[in-house]
């Protein structure tokens, strides 16, 4: 269920890059050729890009994309590596969770102000609120992650290491 | 575990309880902490609002005698532009302008001298504001803020590739605008509004994505767009902007008295409100001669033409007053009655 939402969210987030382009593309030509700027394409683009970016988290996280330092973690013993990971994932969540309850705030005192974009006075909270919503697919992606490598931690000696990520693609 | 692993961890333990506990024992004689106020602004550090504001913030701190502090965060380094104006309403910081520029949405209704040609010039603006100050008090309050003081940017003009004398020049051209009552004046101008953020003006003219930007003349040195723009065509399209030194109320409440009076008199000794509207024209002033030493040609379209460009404006302002029910109805009308109309 994770995996299948997570890749939804990836995908649309794949085509909400299509069709920024393509808002952009179609502005540049109106502008260029027919003076007639698309006063719309600048702020649903600022609203894309939000979505392109936080709905593509989960699945990045799955299939191991995120930038990650293992200078370290990859000369410590394997077992030690297990449970250094578990603790990351914790403190992960942790941040997450924060981020998620500051970020939600924010998008519902939006709502509540009822708050709207400088030129086409778009309601601002549906933009404000996609930023918890992928930051909470991700969220519930690293819980399952953490349950999962507490379990290989806590597992047969031979068998603890850092759980793979789900989705990695050989 | 060891004996020596138990040891070391309880004094471990017993450093991290010590210096937890630290900040609160306070040595004989230290004084308390100052009350700081966070004061978020979008003017660049060497602009005059700044200047005004690290003058009155020095005041505090010297009638207060250190006790409370107003750190001004310039160049929106706090909160982006949008973001001042619910910041301080919910507290998040405690004092902030409330930039007539940036009404799109909360407290809307107290903008009706900042409509496409309301007023003509600083002088107008300052009386005509001077007039509404008990109705902007009253709106702001009703949003849990107190009115500090009111002050101005400078008038509005266009930066351009070509003069624009006449209404006609406006037809067909792509001009800048930086939020709906200026994309809508433009539109209804006859030109064709392109949203760009302020920062993009420069490359926006450089690269002749616009015909023209509309901003104000004294940002022609600082922001360089005399190197990207021959003309500057004079339609003060605002008399100026208005902005209103705003503190939150529960901020203010929770002052102690004395505090209260140190940052009332230090408004005062500063003479802050009269000093920004002195600053705005001195600063049009010195921008209006030093842009032919620039490089650049003023145009000054006739009256006539911008009275014609006044009435077509006109339509935005039903659109404003759609948009903020009764009271903008009765800020319309202040404003209205104010300025002679």
């Amino acid at each position: 269920m994770i995996g299948w939402t997570s890749k939804a969210a990836g995908l649309l987030a794949g085509l909400g890059v299509l069709a920024m382009a393509g808002l952009i593309t179609f502005d540049v030509l109106m502008r260029y050729f027919l003076d007639r700027p698309q006063l719309f394409v600048d702020e649903l683009a600022s609203f894309l890009q939000v979505f392109v970016v936080f709905a593509g988290l989960a699945y990045t996280f799955r299939a191991g994309g995120h930038v990650r330092v293992d200078l370290v973690t990859s000369s410590l013993p394997r077992p030690v590596r297990a449970r250094l990971r578990a603790v990351t994932l914790a403190l992960g969540l942790a941040f997450l969770a924060a981020v998620i309850w500051v970020t939600a705030q924010s998008g519902l005192s939006a709502y509540g102000y009822g708050r709207v974009s400088a030129v086409m006075l778009y309601p601002l909270w549906i933009p404000m609120l996609l930023i918890p919503a992928g930051l909470l697919l991700m969220g519930v992606s690293m819980l399952a992650a953490f349950v999962r490598q507490v379990r290989m931690s806590l597992g047969p000696l031979e068998g603890r290491d850092e759980a793979p990520p789900p989705d990695r693609r050989a | 575990m060891t004996r020596w692993t138990w040891i070391t961890t309880a004094l471990a333990a017993l450093a991290l309880a010590a210096g937890g506990a630290a900040p609160l024992i306070l040595p004989v004689g230290a004084q308390p902490k100052p009350v700081v106020w966070n004061l978020p602004h979008v003017a660049a550090p060497t602009y005059y609002h700044t200047l005004n504001l690290n003058a009155l913030a020095a005041k505090l701190k010297e009638k207060s005698q250190g006790r409370m502090e107003i750190r001004v965060h310039p160049a929106s380094s706090l909160y982006p532009s949008h973001e001042i104006i619910p910041a301080v309403i919910e507290g998040r910081v405690e004092i902030a302008p409330v930039v007539s520029g940036y009404l799109t949405d909360v407290l809307l209704e107290i903008g009706p001298l900042d409509l496409p040609f309301m007023t003509s010039n600083l002088e107008e603006h300052r009386k005509a504001a001077a007039e509404l100050r008990p109705f902007f008090t009253e709106m702001l309050a009703k949003k849990g803020l107190r009115l500090m003081a009111i002050e101005a940017w400078p008038s509005q003009h266009v930066f351009a590739h070509a003069p624009m004398r006449t209404l006609a020049d406006w037809k067909g051209k792509k001009i800048r605008v930086y939020g709906a009552d200026s994309a809508n004046s433009a539109r209804f101008l006859g030109a064709a509004p392109v949203n760009i953020a302020f920062g993009e003006v420069y490359s926006a003219l450089e690269k002749k994505v616009v015909d023209g930007a509309i901003t104000s003349a004294t940002n022609a040195e600082p922001m360089k767009f005399f190197e990207v723009a021959k003309f500057i065509n004079y339609w003060y399209l605002a008399g100026a902007g208005s902005e209103w030194l705003v503190v939150n109320q529960k901020a203010w409440d929770a002052l102690p008295k004395d505090l209260q009076q140190a940052v009332s008199d230090s408004f005062k000794e500063t003479r802050y409100e009269d000093k920004e509207w002195e600053d705005a024209k001195a600063w049009e002033e010195k921008a209006r001669k030093r842009l032919p030493e620039l490089g650049m040609t003023i145009v000054d379209p006739a009256r006539e033409e911008i009275e014609k460009a006044r009435k077509l404006a006109r339509a935005g302002w039903d659109i404003w007053l759609s948009r903020t029910g009764a009271d903008g109805k009765r800020g319309f009308e202040l404003a209205l009655k104010a300025l002679g109309r």
